[in-house]
This record gives C-alpha cells, structure tokens and sequence, in this order.
C-alpha cells in the first residue's frame, strides 16, 4: 500500500522545524533553568578553585587563559550538552521526536542550536567573571575573541549532541560519556585554548596559530557534515 | 689536525664508549618493548583460542545430554 | 586449510622480521644519532601498521553502516585490536628512543599529543563495545564511535608538517634524508610489518567469528 501522498513541503520548512526544536529545548530549559544553573555554578566554583590553585601575575595569566577558560568551558558544557537528549527519556518523549515527522537532522540541528545558545550563554557571563577575579584584560579583541568562542562551542556542541543521543541509552552512560567525548573534542579544545590565549594577551592571530584557525574550521566543518549524515542511524538504530 | 687528535683524552675516548653503549642499550630496550607488546597480544589471543575450545566443549556436552 | 596459509604467512613474516634484524645490525651507525636511530626500522613500519589497521576498520564501520552486515562489524572489532596494539608498541618504541635522544620520555608536542589521543580514541572504542550488551545496537555505536574517532589520524600523519614539533621532520617524504642504500631493508620491514597484522587480523576475526557462533548455538541449546 502507498504511503499517503504528501504535497512537497513548502522551502524554508526545514528552518522553520530547527528552530521550533531549538525553541521548545530552550523554552524547556530557562522554565526550569536545573541544567543552566548548574553549568554556571560550576564555572564559577572551578575559576574560583583555579585562583586559589595558583597566584600568577598578570602575564602569566594571560597566558594561561586559554587553558583555564577552555577547562572551565569544557566541563561546564558537558553538564549542558549531557542533558540534551537524557531530558527526553522520561515519560517517552525521546520515542515521540523520533515518530515526529522531521528528518533526524533537523531533530540534531535544533538540539544543537539550543545547546550552542545555553552554553555560549554561559561562556559569555564566565569571561567577566573570569577578567574580575583573575585582574585580566580580556576584550580587547573582543570581536575576534567572540569567533574564536563561537567557532569552538559549535564544535564542542555538535559533538556533544551527537554523543549525548549515542549514550542516551548505555549503560554507566554518565561514564562512558565524558570518555568518549573529552577525546575526540581535544584538537579542538587545544586550538580554542592557543588561539584564545593569544587574543587575550593582545598579539594578532598569525604563523602557528593560524593553522590551528584553519584546525577549528576544518573540525567544525567535518564534524557537523558526519552528525548530520549519522544522527538518523543514532537515534533510529 | 693531527693537533686535534693529540687533543683527545682519555675522558673523551671514555665518553664516546659510554655513549656508544647507552645507545645500544636503549636500541635493545625499545626493541625488546615493541616485541613484547606484540607478544603479549599474540598471547591473549591464545588464550582466547583456549577458551572458544572449552566453550565449544561444553556445549558439545549441553547437546549430547539434551 | 585458510588456517595453514595464515599461520604460514604470520611465520614468513616473522621470519623475514628476524633476518631483517640480523642484517640491519651490520649496517653503519647514522651519523647524527648513532646506534639508536635503528629503531626506526621498527618505530616506523609498527606506526604505518596501525594506520593500516585503523583504515580497515574504518571502512569496516562505514561498510558495517551502509550493509549491516555483521561479518563487517567483526571485521571492525578484530582490526582495531590490532591496530590498539601496534600503537601501544610503536608509543613504546618512540618513547624510549626519545629517552635516549632528547633526554625525556615524552613531551607534549603535536605529533605526540594527537599520537597519544589516536590511542586513547581507540581504547576508548574498546571500551565503548564492552558498555553496550545488545548486539545490535553495540555495533551501530561502534561503527558510528570508529568514524568519529579517525579525524585524528591524518592529524597524526601531518603534524610534523603543519607545525614545528619535537618530534624530528619528515625522513620518508617531502625532502626526507633517509639513507638511501638502507631503504631496501626498510621496506622489507615495512612489508614484514604489515603481514603481521593482516595475519593477526585475521586471526582474531576468526576468533569473532568462532564466538559469534557459539553464542547463536548457545542461544539455540537453551532454548529447548
């Protein structure tokens, strides 16, 4: 028997779906606000644990921003991101996303859309944070700072999703996640924390540091193209 | 060069010994790693044959009494 | 009868390996780093295993996805054992002539940091098939786990040429300096290598296969 005819859907359906998933996450999210706030204390109790850790002066610590706010970013996010598609198991809800009538990838884009505005969410309010108790200049590059940020979330967000829909039913998944993560999140991590701290210590992008750029790019890129082929064998098996 | 030559000492010919014997040592080190490594791969493999060979038994012993 | 040609194979290899050895140890010294740069005729040939043995499983997941066909998803679990391996031996090998060369046993620089994460990804799929006891599903994650994991291996592949690392310049490729009257022997390695790994491979996929089946006639006699 044919499957009911459907009339082609109309362009800009496929936008129209991510955002209304990223909407509904997001709305679900800022009612409750458990994974936010967790996230946020946490960032603040790691870049308090970090300042009594160590006492540099200021350029150390300017170099070493980049280490420390990627720590703090990493680990706060994950609280985030695991959240993502565990949120959905209660009462079911996961098995009605996947009957929803949109294409997987639509489901993952919207999810990763939230999650990358809850976690850059995060990050910006850590970064003052971080200049006030450290005593550091941060944003004079604050617009190439913000790209450096925004390209390393998606990364660490697309991955995060992903991972979070493969784990959502494992067993010990709240060990298996990190492990599996953290890993292939690292070339990432690693290029976010250089080129980060070489815009806070004021020197431009340039040599080494733009093959890690051309790094993130690539990851980002690469990444999201392999979730967007893979998230429907995920969820459906 | 001949000046060179007188110039060695006893500390330099010991030192390049000593060196060429590290070298060696260390040569054998890594190479005795990388074989145990494989080794002790091939190892548990067998032991995995061991037991697939136990397994095999006993279900050959399950069927015989069913 | 494909039992006797494998384990026929493994011998050869292993036997070229030993003669290998034995004439590698009459060649000269190298100029700058002496007896030890020998290891290279093992450190070598043991990476490029790995990275064989990666590429298989990697198109053994990818295979695995598109078919479903488990036969791939056996294949996937047996190379990247072997590939677990080889890498553990050649970080072993590269470590302890650093200790020699450099003085330390590690450093952090990009070739070895993105060596390091190659074996952790891999373990950490190893781990991933252990958490996962549907079969199916294992599988699936796996394969998915595999293809995620491989971005860092032409990371590894390029890093000594993308930035400026402890780890010494190309030798092999792009204006390499390796002797040329020793290249034979080291392509012999190379080879030797190589077979090993195919040979271990298939074994341990027989070994799959063998368990695979025990477990359906396991099934089966508990059934009735």
């Amino acid at each position: 028997m044919k499957s009911a005819e459907r009339a082609p859907a109309p362009k800009g359906a496929a936008a129209f779906q991510i955002l209304t998933i990223a909407l509904k996450d997001l709305r679900s999210e800022l009612r409750t606000k458990e994974a936010i706030n967790a996230s946020l204390a946490f960032a603040l109790v790691i870049l308090l644990m970090f300042s009594f850790a160590f006492d540099p002066e200021a350029d150390t610590t300017r170099e070493i921003s980049g280490g420390l706010l990627w720590i703090v970013f990493a680990f706060a996010g994950t609280l985030i991101l695991n959240r993502s598609f565990a949120r959905e198991v209660p009462n079911d809800c996961l098995d009605g996303l996947i009957a929803a009538p949109v294409p997987g990838w639509v489901l993952f884009l919207g999810k990763a859309v939230a999650n990358f505005a809850l976690v850059m969410a995060v990050e910006l309010v850590a970064l003052p944070i971080f200049g006030i108790f450290y005593n550091v200049r941060w944003a004079q590059q604050f617009g190439e700072l913000l790209g450096v940020l925004a390209l390393a979330t998606w990364g660490m967000t697309v991955i995060g999703t992903i991972f979070s829909a493969l784990t959502v039913n494992i067993r010990l998944r709240e060990v298996m996640l990190p492990m599996l993560t953290y890993p292939i999140l690292v070339p990432a991590l690693i290029g976010a924390m250089r080129l980060t701290a070489v815009l806070v210590m004021g020197k431009p992008i340039g040599g080494d540091d733009a093959a890690w750029l051309r790094l993130l790019v690539g990851f980002d890129a690469i990444y999201t193209a392999a979730s967007l082929v893979l998230v429907e064998t995920v969820l459906v098996g | 060069m001949y000046l060179l030559l007188a110039q060695i000492t006893q500390d330099d010919l010991q030192r390049e010994a000593l060196r060429l014997q590290h070298d060696y040592q260390f040569l054998t080190y890594g190479l005795i790693a990388a074989w145990v490594i494989l080794a002790v791969y091939v190892m548990t493999m067998i032991g995995r044959q061991k037991k697939l060979k136990r397994e095999i038994e006993s279900l050959r012993v399950m069927v015989d009494e069913k | 009868m494909r039992d006797k040609i494998v384990y026929g194979l493994g011998i050869a290899a292993a036997a070229v390996l030993a003669w290998n050895t034995y004439a590698i140890a009459g060649l000269p010294d190298e100029v700058n780093q002496g007896a030890v740069f020998k290891i290279i005729f093992f450190h070598v040939p043991m990476w490029a295993a790995a990275g064989v043995a990666v590429s298989v499983a990697l198109i053994a997941s990818a295979l695995f996805l598109i078919t479903r066909n488990f036969a791939f998803d056996a294949a996937a679990v047996a190379s990247t054992e072997v590939g677990v391996c080889f890498l553990t031996a050649g970080l072993a090998t590269g470590s302890i002539w650093g200790r020699q060369i450099w003085g330390i046993w590690w450093t952090w620089d990009a070739r070895l940091t993105s060596a390091l994460l190659c074996w952790i990804l891999y373990a950490g799929y190893l781990m991933l098939r252990r958490a996962v006891e549907e079969p199916t599903q294992r599988a699936t994650f796996a394969a998915i786990f595999n293809i995620f994991a491989f971005l860092d291996v032409p990371i590894v592949f390029f890093s000594i040429k993308w930035w400026r690392t402890q780890h010494p310049q190309p030798v092999f490729w792009g204006n390499g300096s390796f002797p040329k009257d020793w290249t034979q022997h080291f392509l012999y390695n190379m080879a030797a290598m190589v077979a090993l790994g195919v040979v271990m491979t298939v074994v341990r996929l027989r070994q799959e296969e063998v368990q695979r089946e025990i477990d359906a006639v396991r099934r089966t006699v508990h059934a009735f």
